[in-house]
């Protein structure tokens, strides 16, 4: 892995510090992550994580048809906007 | 939009409708929710590139808790932020909204609708959705074409 020497002001070095820290991380990690996000991509593991996570939240609150809630919603608003 | 992937080569760029960012979370009595989730591995992979628009959020938080789940602020809340963890969301310019607003006007479409088409076609990108009124107006793909597509395209 490269090594790379990069000039931050003293405080956003201590909210980076405190922030990795938080998150139980090294500065280095949670710098890649940063740039990785930044850029516009994701860690695979964190994507497959962020998945499991949204899916344990909502299973057991019964079905639903995505395209139908969406498309509902949207009509809804739609309708309000129009007797505005 | 075309970014840059794994190798340097340019991956093709997906936006996502709100209605596929609902089957990366939600499983129960969907219809393709594999191929909404094929398209996160494939971000995941670099072979894409996955955004959503700043309103899927609000879109996304308002079907949870407001539709047919009824979930709780604190479930709508937990979703809305990973959500924000998966992939970028853009903000439409105003440029991007006028063409959305012409194409809701031609297609009959809400501009709801129609500006994930705009954004999409602005930035060169597919739009993927499960909007039945999209996909009959050709201005987006369900999933699984996509999915199909792309591997077609990886070879």
């Amino acid at each position: 892995m490269a090594k790379v020497l990069i000039s931050l002001p003293e405080e956003l070095l201590a909210d980076i510090d405190r922030e990795a820290d938080a998150r139980g991380v090294s500065r280095s990690a949670f710098l890649r992550r940063a740039a990785v996000h930044e850029i516009g991509w994701r860690d695979p593991e964190e994507l497959a994580a962020t998945l499991a996570a949204g899916q344990a939240i909502l299973a057991g609150l019964g079905p639903a048809d995505a395209a139908e809630e969406v498309a509902r919603d949207r009509r809804e608003r739609d309708a309000r906007d129009r007797r505005r | 939009m075309r970014a840059t992937g794994a190798n340097g080569m340019h991956v093709i760029g997906v936006v996502s409708d709100t209605s596929v960012a609902y089957q990366w979370f939600h499983t129960e009595g969907e219809t393709g929710v594999e191929a909404s989730r094929a398209l996160v591995k494939l971000f995941g992979d670099r072979s894409i590139s996955l955004s959503v628009i700043d309103l899927t959020r609000y879109e996304l938080g308002n079907v949870i808790l407001r539709g047919r789940l009824q979930a709780t602020a604190e479930q709508a809340i937990a979703i809305v932020d990973l959500l924000a963890q998966m992939c970028p969301a853009i903000t439409p310019t105003a440029t991007e909204l006028r063409h959305a607003t012409r194409l809701a006007e031609t297609h009959r479409l809400t501009l709801y609708d129609a500006t994930y088409a705009a954004v999409a076609r602005a930035r060169g990108s597919e739009l993927a959705t499960l909007d039945k009124a999209l996909l009959k107006a050709g201005l987006g793909r369900r999933p699984s074409e996509l999915v199909e597509m792309i591997r077609l395209e990886a070879g």
